[in-house]
C-alpha cells in the first residue's frame, strides 16, 4: 500500500510530512512511469495550491484530465489545435478543487476532444493500460484511468459523453463515476456534446468518489444547464447498506456480443450485493437497442457545430501561408484535428445539413425521449439497473484503429447513460485472464446516493477494487 | 400593367440591456477595439453562454406591447456558418419556436390612412462583430465588441405595398421600442438596423415575385430610397422581359441604387438545431402579469386619448405621441396647468401647450440639435408662460420675446416679464389717453374711417400696439378704439 | 458516397481533405450511416424530441457587467492579433 492509493492514506500522509511531500512522491511516481505509460501530456511540478483549505482534499495530489481549463497551465484537450493553448481562467471543476486545496499535478492524456473509447485518438500519443501494456486502457479518460490504476495519484478527473469514465475505469480496474448531467458545471470543460458532456471521478474507491464529487457537485452560475438540486450528503449515503434495494439486472446488457467470461464475472459480482440484502430483479430495456445509433447522431452533431470556433483566428493553431480566409479556416483546421475528429465533424455536418435533418438529428432525439422513457418506467420498479460496463476487456492498442465502427459497438452498454442523462458508476468486478471487468450501476436522475449506498457495500464486501495492476517498470 | 409592389421588412433591434445576451462583458458603444469582448464572445474553449434575464424582459415586452402570443418554452438554436465576426462558428438565434409569435401594429400613414402591419415574429438573437477592412493593408482587422450584443429580429408578414408604408411602418416599430425603453433605437450606432424584403407583381391578385433583399441600409430616408430603386429596377427589369434574380443586394447611398452583392459560393445550409447549452427560456403567466402591470400607456391609446379627452387634433396628438419623452412633457405641461381649473377648460389649455411645444419650443431644440430630455425651458416652466398668457398678462405675441428669454436663461416667464417690462397694459384709462394721443396724430386717417373705409381700423390697431410695444391688450384697444372713434 | 457529397459537406465544415482521407472518411461516413440506418425503423410518432436531459429550463443571469477589458489577454492568444483587432486575410463583402 502506498500513500497514494486512498484520499484517507494520502490525508494521513499529509497530516505528518505535509502536502509537498506527497505532491513530491506523486510527482516522481508520474516521472517515472510516464515514458512507458504517457499518461500526462503535461506536468505541473508546481501548480499553485491554496495553503489554507481545509477539508477532505485539501494537499492531496490529483491528475486533472486535459479538458478541464487550468488558468495559467495549457489544455490541450489532446489535440494539435490548442497544443500551445493556456487558458486565462479556470474551469469551474477545477476552481473547485482548487478552493478545497487539491493538489494537481498534471494534465492527463485523453483522446482528441474527448473522441474516442481507447486512447489511440491523442495527439500526444497512446496511453498503455498498467495491467497490460500492450492493451489501450479505454478513453476518452484514459490518462485519468491509467494514471490512479498505476497509483500516481488517489484519483483523477474524467469526463464522460458516453462512457468515457466509466469505460476506461473498467478497463484499468478502478471505479468511474458520472454523475447526472446538470450536477457538475460544465464551464471551462471543453465541449465534445454539450448535452450529453459530464463530469466525472476515477478513483480506486466509490467512496473516494464520493469525496471528490462533493466538492465539484452543485449548481453553477456560469452554466445555463447545471441544475440547481439540492446535493445529497453522499458521505452518509456511502453507508446506507443495501438491504431491500431492487437491482434491475438487463438482460440486453448481457446480450450478444458480450464476452461469456464478462458477463459471469458481473452476475457474480451482483450475486454479492444479492448477499448483502439487495433483490436482483430481471429487467428488459427494449430501446437500448437504438442506443448506439441515436448516440452516434448526436453526439457527433453537436461536435460538429462545437469545434466550429477552432479556426486560427483568435487562438491555437493557425496555419502559415494562406491565400485567403477560407483556406485559412481549411488549412488551420486540417493540421489541427486528426482523423477521428474529422470523421465525427464530417459524419455530424452530415445529419444536421438540409435534407438529411429529419431523418437523422430530429429522428435521433425523438428515439433518445424514447430511451428516456424507458429508463424512467424501469425505475418505477427498481431502485438501480445493473449490467456490465463495457462487452469485453480492455483490446489491444490498433485492434480496432481500421474500424472504428467496431470501437463504437463496444459503446453499447455505456451510451444511452448519457443520452438519458443519469448518473452511473463502474466498479471493479473482477478479473477476467488477468484483465480488470467493470460492473456498471445506473441510478434515476439525481439519485447519485443510491450508486454509493450499493458500491460502497459491494467494496465493503469485496476487494477487487484493491487488486493491484503489475508494477510498471520504467 | 399596373404593378404591385409588396415588401416585407426584417428590423433588428438591439436591446437597451448593460451586457450582453449570453456574457458579462459591456455592450456601450464607441470602446476600443476588443475591449469589451469577453471569454465568452471570444468563443474560448469551454466557455458557455448563459442568457441575460433583462434581455428576455425586453423581447417579452415587445411582445406583449405588439399584442403577440410570448411563448412559454422559446429555444436558442445554433446558425453555423464560418465566418470571422462569428467566433464561434455559429450564431445563437431562435428559429422554430421564438420568443414572441404573431403580433401586429397598427400605423398611421403621413396622410392620415391607417394599415394594421402583422409582424410574424420576433425572436432573440446575438449580434456579429465587425469587419474593418481600412485599418490593415491586405488584412481586415476583427473586432469583436459587438459580438454578442443581444438584438430582437422583428419580421413583418409581406404586407407592406409601397415604400412610403413600409418607412410608416418602421418609424411606428422604432417609436414603438425607444418609448418601451426597449431599444435606445440609435440609428446611426447601428441600434436599429432594416433588411427589406422586396418584389413586385402584375397585379394585387397575382402570386408574390422573386424577392430581393436589401441590406445596409442605415436611415429613414435611405430606406425609402432603397425601396423606390428596388421597386423600380424590378419593373424595368420585369418590363424589358427579364427575370429577378433572388438575391441580397447592397444599397448604396451615395449613388442612390442597390447593387447585388458578391454572391456566395453555394447556397448556405445553415444547420440550424436547437443549442444543447440552452435550455427552453421558460416564461409563466404571473412573469406576464408583472409586464402588463408594468406596461406603460402606449403611443397609440395616448393619442386617442388626447384626441377624444383633450380634444386635440389628429395632428397634434400623434406629434406629442412621437416620443415618450415628448409626451412626457407634454403631460407634466398640461399637469401644471390644468391644476385647479375645472375640466371644461383643460381642452383649451392643451391646445395651448400643444401650439406652444409643437411650435416654439420645438423649434427652439431643433435650432441646437437638442433632445427634449435636455430643454432649456422644463415643462413647468412653460406652463408657467401658458398661464400668463390665459391670464391676459402677456399676449401670445410677447409671450414669444418672454420664451426666447426663458430659453437664453433669464429666469421664470414672471421673472422674464418683470425684467423686460412686458407686462400687458390693461388699464382702460392707459389706455384711452393712448388712443387719444392716436386719432390726433392721424387726422387724415380717422376722418377716412369714420367715411367707412373699416380697413383704417386695423392700421390704427396696428399702430396703437406699436405705440405700445405690443404689450397693449389687443382685446381692449379693439374695443376701446371703436368707442372712441364711434 | 457520392464524391459531391462529401467535398460539400468538407466544405461546410472547412476540412481540407488529402484524396487519400477523402476516400477514407467516405467509406468510414458510410458505414456511420448504415449503423445509424436502423433509427429509420424505430416508430418514432408522435414522440417529441428530446435536446437536453435534464434541464428543462435556463437559468439566467443578472443583467450585470462582470467582465471588463481583457484585450491583453486575447493578444496573448491570439495568432494574429494587431491594434486590438484580430487579423485575418482580406475578406471582400
Amino acid at each position: 500500500m502506498s500513500a497514494l492509493d486512498s484520499i484517507a492514506e494520502a490525508r494521513e500522509f499529509v497530516s505528518r510530512f505535509g502536502p509537498q511531500a506527497l505532491a513530491d512522491e506523486a510527482l516522481a511516481r508520474a516521472a517515472a512511469v510516464q515514458p512507458v505509460l504517457n499518461a500526462l501530456i503535461t506536468t505541473l511540478p508546481d501548480d499553485p495550491v491554496v495553503l489554507d483549505a481545509a477539508g477532505p482534499i485539501a494537499g492531496i495530489p490529483f491528475v486533472h484530465k486535459d479538458l478541464f481549463c487550468t488558468q495559467g497551465a495549457r489544455t490541450t484537450a489532446g489535440s494539435a489545435m490548442l497544443s500551445g493553448f493556456v487558458p486565462p481562467y479556470d474551469a469551474t471543476v477545477t476552481a473547485r478543487l482548487r478552493q478545497a486545496g487539491a493538489r494537481c499535478i498534471g494534465k492527463a492524456n485523453m483522446d482528441e476532444f474527448a473522441m474516442g473509447s481507447s486512447n489511440e485518438n491523442s495527439a500526444f500519443g497512446p496511453v498503455r493500460n498498467p495491467w497490460d501494456l500492450s492493451r489501450v486502457p479505454g478513453g476518452s479518460s484514459g490518462g485519468s484511468a491509467a494514471a490512479v490504476a498505476a497509483g500516481l495519484v488517489p484519483f483523477a478527473t474524467g469526463s464522460d459523453t458516453g462512457g468515457s469514465v466509466r469505460q476506461p475505469a473498467a478497463f484499468c480496474g478502478i471505479t468511474g463515476f458520472k454523475p447526472s448531467y446538470g450536477r457538475v458545471s460544465r464551464h471551462g470543460m471543453i465541449a465534445y456534446a454539450s448535452s450529453l458532456d459530464q463530469a466525472g471521478v476515477l478513483a480506486r474507491s466509490i467512496e473516494d468518489c464520493a469525496t471528490v464529487l462533493s466538492v465539484l457537485a452543485g449548481a453553477d452560475p456560469l452554466d445555463a444547464t447545471s441544475v440547481d438540486v439540492p446535493v445529497d450528503a453522499y458521505q452518509a449515503a456511502l453507508g446506507a447498506g443495501v438491504v431491500g434495494m431492487r437491482i434491475g439486472v438487463v438482460g440486453s446488457m448481457f446480450g450478444a456480443g458480450v464476452r461469456p467470461e464478462v458477463a459471469a464475472t458481473v452476475r457474480s459480482a451482483l450475486a454479492e450485493l444479492e448477499r448483502a440484502g439487495a433483490i436482483l430483479v430481471d429487467i428488459d430495456l427494449a430501446t437500448l437497442a437504438h442506443a448506439i445509433p441515436a448516440y452516434y447522431v448526436i453526439a457527433p452533431a453537436e461536435a460538429s457545430s462545437n469545434l466550429s470556433r477552432y479556426d486560427g483566428v483568435r487562438y491555437g493553431h493557425r496555419a502559415g501561408d494562406v491565400r485567403d480566409l477560407k483556406s485559412l479556416y481549411r488549412k488551420s483546421r486540417s493540421e489541427g484535428f486528426g482523423i477521428e475528429v474529422k470523421r465525427r465533424i464530417l459524419g455530424g455536418t452530415y445529419v444536421l445539413s438540409s435534407g438529411y435533418y429529419d431523418a437523422y438529428y430530429l429522428r435521433a432525439q425523438q428515439v433518445r425521449r424514447l430511451i428516456a422513457e424507458d429508463f424512467a418506467r424501469a425505475f418505477a420498479g427498481v431502485d438501480v439497473l445493473a449490467g456490465p460496463t463495457t462487452p469485453d476487456v480492455a483490446f489491444r492498442l490498433g485492434e480496432k484503429t481500421e474500424d472504428p465502427l467496431a470501437m463504437y459497438a463496444a459503446d453499447i452498454n455505456t451510451v444511452a447513460v448519457n443520452l438519458a442523462g443519469l448518473p452511473a458508476v463502474s466498479l471493479p468486478a473482477g478479473l477476467v485472464e488477468g484483465l480488470p471487468v467493470g460492473l456498471q450501476l445506473i441510478a434515476p436522475a439525481f439519485g447519485e446516493s443510491r450508486l454509493f449506498a450499493a458500491g460502497q457495500a459491494l467494496q465493503q464486501r469485496t476487494a477487487f477494487h484493491q487488486a493491484r495492476a503489475p508494477e510498471v517498470q520504467s | 400593367m399596373s404593378w404591385q409592389c409588396v415588401i416585407g421588412l426584417e428590423i433588428h433591434v438591439q436591446l437597451a440591456t448593460r451586457s450582453k445576451l449570453f456574457s458579462g462583458a459591456a455592450t456601450a458603444y464607441g470602446a476600443d477595439p476588443n475591449t469589451q469582448t469577453s471569454w465568452v464572445d471570444a468563443a474560448l474553449p469551454g466557455t458557455l453562454p448563459v442568457p441575460n434575464a433583462e434581455a428576455v424582459r425586453l423581447a417579452a415586452l415587445f411582445g406583449l406591447a405588439i399584442d403577440a402570443e410570448i411563448a412559454h418554452r422559446s429555444v436558442f438554436a445554433r446558425k453555423n456558418y464560418f465566418y470571422p465576426d462569428s467566433p464561434k462558428g455559429y450564431q445563437i438565434s431562435q428559429y422554430e419556436t421564438p420568443i414572441v409569435g404573431r403580433g401586429v401594429l397598427p400605423v398611421r400613414l403621413d396622410d392620415g390612412r391607417e394599415i394594421e402591419v402583422e409582424i410574424v415574429r420576433a425572436h432573440l438573437e446575438e449580434d456579429a462583430g465587425k469587419s474593418l477592412h481600412d485599418v490593415f493593408h491586405g488584412a481586415t482587422g476583427i473586432d469583436l465588441n459587438r459580438a454578442g450584443t443581444p438584438l430582437i429580429e422583428v419580421v413583418s408578414a409581406p404586407c407592406l405595398y409601397s415604400a412610403e408604408e413600409a418607412v410608416a411602418y418602421l418609424r411606428t416599430v422604432h417609436q414603438l421600442v425607444r418609448w418601451l425603453g426597449v431599444s435606445d433605437g440609435n440609428m446611426a450606432e447601428g441600434s436599429f438596423r432594416c433588411d427589406a424584403n422586396v418584389s413586385v407583381r402584375p397585379g394585387p391578385d397575382a402570386p408574390l415575385g422573386t424577392r430581393c433583399e436589401i441590406k445596409n441600409v442605415n436611415s429613414f430616408r435611405f430606406v425609402e430610397k432603397a425601396i423606390e430603386f428596388e421597386i423600380e429596377r424590378q419593373i424595368r427589369a420585369l418590363e424589358n422581359g427579364e427575370t429577378i434574380v433572388q438575391e441580397t443586394r447592397l444599397y448604396d447611398a451615395a449613388q442612390n441604387r442597390t447593387r447585388p452583392m458578391r454572391s456566395k459560393e453555394d447556397a448556405e445550409d445553415y444547420r440550424y438545431f436547437p443549442d444543447p447549452d440552452l435550455p427552453p427560456i421558460v416564461i409563466d403567466e404571473a412573469f406576464l402579469d408583472g409586464l402588463r402591470a408594468s406596461m406603460p400607456e402606449l403611443p397609440r391609446a395616448r393619442a386617442t386619448r388626447y384626441q377624444q379627452v383633450l380634444q386635440l387634433s389628429p395632428y397634434d396628438a400623434f406629434k406629442l405621441t412621437e416620443s415618450r419623452a415628448l409626451s412626457e412633457y407634454f403631460e407634466q405641461a398640461l399637469s401644471a396647468l390644468a391644476t385647479g381649473q375645472p375640466s371644461t377648460r383643460h381642452p383649451a389649455l392643451a391646445k395651448m401647450a400643444a401650439n406652444w411645444i409643437n411650435g416654439e419650443l420645438a423649434s427652439a431644440l431643433n435650432d441646437e440639435d437638442r433632445p427634449i430630455e435636455q430643454s432649456r425651458v422644463a415643462p413647468g416652466a412653460l406652463a408657467g408662460l401658458i398661464r400668463r398668457i390665459d391670464d391676459n398678462t402677456i399676449s401670445g405675441k410677447i409671450a414669444k420675446d418672454v420664451f426666447q428669454g426663458m430659453w437664453a436663461g433669464e429666469g421664470g416667464a414672471d421673472a422674464v416679464i418683470e425684467a423686460r417690462g412686458l407686462r400687458q397694459v390693461t388699464d382702460t384709462g392707459a389706455i384711452d389717453a393712448m388712443i387719444g394721443d392716436l386719432l390726433a396724430q392721424f387726422p387724415e386717417q380717422v376722418t377716412k374711417f369714420r367715411a367707412g373705409d373699416e380697413k383704417i381700423f386695423q392700421f390704427l390697431v396696428g399702430q396703437a400696439m406699436k405705440a405700445t410695444r405690443g404689450k397693449a391688450n389687443p382685446a381692449i384697444v379693439n374695443e376701446r378704439l371703436r368707442a372712441m372713434l364711434g | 458516397m457520392e464524391r459531391s457529397t462529401i467535398h460539400k459537406l468538407a466544405d461546410l465544415a472547412r476540412l481540407e481533405l488529402s484524396p487519400e482521407l477523402e476516400n477514407r472518411l467516405a467509406d468510414d461516413l458510410e458505414k456511420l450511416l448504415g449503423l445509424v440506418s436502423e433509427l429509420q425503423q424505430v416508430d418514432v410518432s408522435g414522440v417529441l424530441p428530446m435536446a437536453h436531459p435534464q434541464a428543462e429550463r435556463a437559468t439566467l443571469r443578472s443583467d450585470i457587467v462582470t467582465e471588463t477589458d481583457r484585450v491583453d489577454a486575447l493578444e496573448r492568444l491570439a495568432p494574429d492579433m494587431s491594434q486590438g483587432l484580430f487579423r485575418v486575410p482580406k475578406v471582400i463583402e
